[in-house]
């Protein structure tokens, strides 16, 4: 029986002006997504070319510059991966210095995320599933058709079951299909290595968006379920998806910063600039005499420097993780941001990545620049692996996703059963 | 009887849920936008004071000549409207440890929250202002009056307005009240003008979105149709088109590599210059070779018989001046050729840039952020203005510190580039914010494409309504 509504829910859907039009919104979306994100990581792996050609020496040159590659994957989630990708230089006597990055001139819609493939989910995905679901009950009874099929000998259960059903299927559907095809596409594209393992990373991002788009829609039959009126359910269904997406991870990460602040980083950039000057000054003062000087004791004091600002930042970012996970968007562009390398967690081993390349190599970097003195080695940063990804917090929030899930849907059953369905 | 009808539709709205959900929402989000605003204007304002002091104090103990361009720089203190946050105050200093959340989750001020949810809201009361009358039956015995259906629409946009506007000014001076009492920042009257403008260019935007829902209110049928249709215009204007258009913009205008042009322009001025400036130093030396009675001039022997001598003084003076000469001369050539990869580079940038700006003129949202951070004073045009102000600031800074350098160097002639130098005496940089009549200059033509998008819209609605069957 479920699945009979199910089926007939399904093709309710299908012949609906609203699937059409929902669904060729998102075909358009993702082509125009995966085509301009594709072309950004196309410029963006040039560029990086180009650095490391630049990368490579010149007679006498200072301090080494590191490079770090573009992930294929932000493509899908861009997360920070323009921050990380935008080359430093690292030298035993200024420490390291962090060039400007590689952004689109216009910097003002920094406000909204890069138009990838986390946020169509996040945005559209999410719209569409409230769209499909606002007027599952209050519309059912505002038809009167709530009233004939409940006299059926159909339980609630069974009817909500089925609703809810045949509503995912013609969401998740589509959209599997319609992204399967870009995937085909992107694959078949010169310039970008999609393997076996970027394919894992896909499936467990596809999961996540699934589980993202059922919570919506469930959120959107518990609207539907408690409001009097179908348009009154739509209202609170938008309000409810507005709040939730944009304003609470927005608000959230401020609020946290509220919680535990935090000197900015131009002030931390400022000081060290500073120690950096007082070293050289001290040092040359001392003409080179000074055992506490000289650039051992500037990279200690640096170090420290940084080490403390950043455990500092990574107790606000903790805080602020915490906060923001109240809006499934925000567990989602963890989710998606941390599978594709492009998350917190992987800007924060990058830093680590940078300050133990500095320790290792200080004294060939001390040295550079003198006669017969070994040049540093390269740097090179490897991505985490998968399974470092999915362990180091990538399955918390699927969880927390899932549990959320399981709890607006549970939610939603439980206001269907007590629907006064005249 | 105009009057009547936009009564009525203030009436309407001001009694139904989708408004009160919409102002609830609003209301909460603008205060809570402004009462973080507000802390952190707090933070950055006493930051900026102690890291004036930080500078001075480490300038008392530590400055020497050789290494003040990095310590040394200009910034503007946070803009005292904190509701509108822009760009960053520090334009183009790039940090190790930039906080990465603020990146992820880009901080919500007011020209967001009205940007979208204000916009959403503009939809949500008018989708269905034509259709859901047919369907109620209301709009034919509201015709059967001596109205002109362009009357109806227009009361129909009156009164939509009104709501809409007393429910932002509500808002709005909520979030201000609390920025004024939060942050104690003190708002001049150019700030209160400043203010007034944004919420100006916020109406008139939230306009534009009350159009296009009317709009689609009278092309469709039905208000399940119109829904979705003004929904997805909303997603399309809102959420795609700025966002894509930089995008767009870096694809057929792309930019050379910033990061290889800066390591380039570091070669050039310090090693190339060091290499090129010694060249040049040891060709003057050996020239003077042998011209001094004591061999080595960086001995202790020497310093003793340049202080005692006056022709072992003036010999050694010449070559000094003749070296510094060779410096300047090379310092300014490799600084020309550093300058002449900037001004390429800010070339194609600034291609890029008005690309992506026509790119998005497609939408009204990107006028609205315009407008409102120029006349915040933290638009492109302000910093911009602020660079310029920063750069002046930089070579009169400059002139003063080698001015400095000379006097230090008359009274003894062994100082150097890396000896103590007292610049307590330096000028300070003072930010002088462009005039509101600037600003308002600026933001003109922004105000001017707002109006546009409300003109052609309403039109829209007006056409489709003069077509639209009231059965």
């Amino acid at each position: 029986m479920t699945l009979l509504i199910a089926r007939k829910e399904l093709l309710d859907h299908l012949l609906s002006l609203k699937f059409h039009v929902c669904m060729a919104a998102m075909a358009v979306l993702l082509g125009l997504s995966g085509y301009v994100m594709y072309r950004d990581y196309q410029l963006r792996m040039e560029n990086y070319s180009v650095l490391r050609e630049r990368a490579r020496l010149r007679p006498g040159e200072m301090g080494v510059m590191a490079v770090v590659e573009p992930r294929p994957l932000a493509v899908f989630a861009k997360g920070l991966d323009e921050m990380m990708t935008r080359g430093y230089t690292v030298t035993a006597y200024a420490g390291i210095e962090a060039h400007t990055r590689q952004t689109p001139a216009e910097s003002l819609f920094a406000l909204f995320s890069p138009p990838d493939l986390l946020y169509i989910v996040k945005v559209l995905l999410s719209l569409i599933a409230l769209l499909f679901a606002y007027d599952a009950v209050s519309g059912e009874r505002e038809n009167g058709t709530l009233k004939l099929v409940l006299s059926a000998s159909i339980s609630r259960g069974q009817l909500v079951a089925g609703k809810m059903l045949g509503g995912l299927a013609a969401i998740t559907l589509p959209f599997l299909a319609v992204l399967g095809a870009a995937l085909l596409a992107l694959a078949t594209r010169p310039g970008i290595r999609l393997g076996s393992d970027e394919f894992q990373r896909l499936a467990v991002m596809v999961l996540a968006a699934l589980l993202y788009t059922a919570l919506f829609f469930a959120l959107g039959v518990l609207v539907s379920a408690m409001a009097r009126s179908s348009a009154g359910a739509l209202m609170i269904a938008l309000f409810l998806w507005a709040a939730l997406v944009f304003a609470v991870p927005n608000v959230g990460n401020l609020v946290a910063e509220q919680l535990r602040p935090l000197p900015s980083a131009e002030t931390q950039e400022m000081l060290r600039r500073q120690e950096f000057a007082k070293n050289r000054f001290l040092w040359i003062q001392s003409k080179g005499r000074d055992a506490a000087g000289g650039p051992e004791a500037f990279n200690r004091e640096y170090d420290r420097l940084i080490e403390d600002y950043r455990n500092r930042l990574d107790g606000t970012i903790e805080l602020s993780k915490a906060i923001c996970r109240v809006s499934p968007a925000a567990t989602l562009s963890y989710v998606f941001t941390d599978l594709a390398g492009t998350g917190l967690s992987e800007q924060r081993r990058l830093t680590r990545a940078l300050m133990d390349y500095k320790s290792r190599n200080l004294p060939a970097l001390i040295q550079q620049g003198g006669r017969d003195a070994p040049p540093p080695a390269v740097f090179e940063f490897a991505p985490a692996r998968a399974a470092e990804a999915l362990s180091g917090g990538v399955l918390l929030d699927l969880g927390v996703l899932a549990l959320s899930c399981a709890a607006v849907f549970a939610l939603a059953a439980f206001r269907c059963l007590r629907v006064d369905p005249r | 009887m105009m009057g009547e009808l936009v009564l009525k539709e203030l009436h309407d709205h001001l009694l139904s849920l989708r408004f009160q959900a919409g102002f609830l929402l609003a209301l909460v989000l603008v205060s809570a936008s402004a009462f973080v605003l507000s802390s952190n204007y707090q933070r950055d304002n006493a930051e900026y004071v102690q890291r004036l002091r930080q500078e001075d104090d480490f300038l008392r103990r530590y400055a020497h000549l050789n290494r003040l361009g990095g310590v040394l720089t200009a910034r503007r203190p946070p803009a005292a409207m904190a509701l509108v946050r822009g760009l960053a105050n520090e334009a183009g200093m790039e940090t190790l440890d930039s906080d990465p959340m603020l990146e992820m989750f880009p901080p919500m001020d007011l020209p967001a929250v009205v940007a979208i949810i204000f916009s959403l809201f503009g939809i949500v009361l008018g989708f269905d202002a034509i259709n859901g009358e047919r369907e109620r039956g209301t709009l034919r015995l509201v015709l059967a009056n001596p109205v002109r259906r362009f009357e109806l629409l227009a009361a129909k946009w009156a009164g939509g307005m009104l709501v809409l506007a007393a429910a932002f000014v509500a808002a709005v001076l909520a979030g201000a009240g609390i920025v004024l009492a939060r942050s104690g920042a003190h708002w001049s009257r150019e700030e209160w003008l400043a203010f007034a403008g944004v919420c100006a260019a916020s109406l008139v935007y939230c306009g534009a979105f009350y159009s296009l829902a009317l709009m689609f209110s009278a092309l469709a049928r039905r208000s399940s149709v119109s829904v979705l249709a003004s929904v997805f215009g909303w997603v399309l204007l809102v959420l795609v088109i700025p966002n894509v258009s930089p995008y767009v913009a870096a694809q057929f205008a792309p930019l050379p590599s910033a990061a290889a042009m800066e390591r380039d322009q570091r070669y050039i001025t310090s090693e190339e210059r060091d290499e090129l400036g010694r060249a040049g130093q040891r060709k003057v030396q050996e020239k003077y070779r042998g011209r001094f009675e004591f061999g080595d001039v960086a001995s202790e022997e020497a310093r003793r018989r340049i202080a005692a001598d006056p022709a072992q003084r003036r010999l050694y003076q010449q070559m000094r001046n003749e070296i510094e000469a060779v410096w300047a001369e090379v310092n300014r050539r490799q600084r020309e050729k550093a300058m002449r990869l900037q001004e390429t580079y800010q070339d194609r940038t600034k291609r890029q840039f008005e690309l992506s700006r026509w790119i998005s003129y497609a939408s009204p949202l990107p006028p609205l952020l315009y407008a409102s951070t120029e006349l915040a004073a933290t638009g492109f045009e302000s910093q911009e203005r602020f660079r310029a102000q920063a750069r002046a600031y930089g070579s009169g800074l400059g002139q003063y510190v080698r001015r400095r350098y000379k006097e230090e160097q008359s009274k003894n002639p062994a100082f150097g580039v890396n000896d103590f130098l007292d610049v307590s005496g330096r000028p300070r940089f003072e930010y002088a914010p462009p005039p509101f009549a600037d600003r308002l200059a600026v933001a003109q033509r922004f105000f001017a494409m707002l109006a546009g998008w409300n003109a052609a819209l309403f039109l829209g609605a007006v056409l489709a309504f003069l077509r639209f069957d009231v059965r």
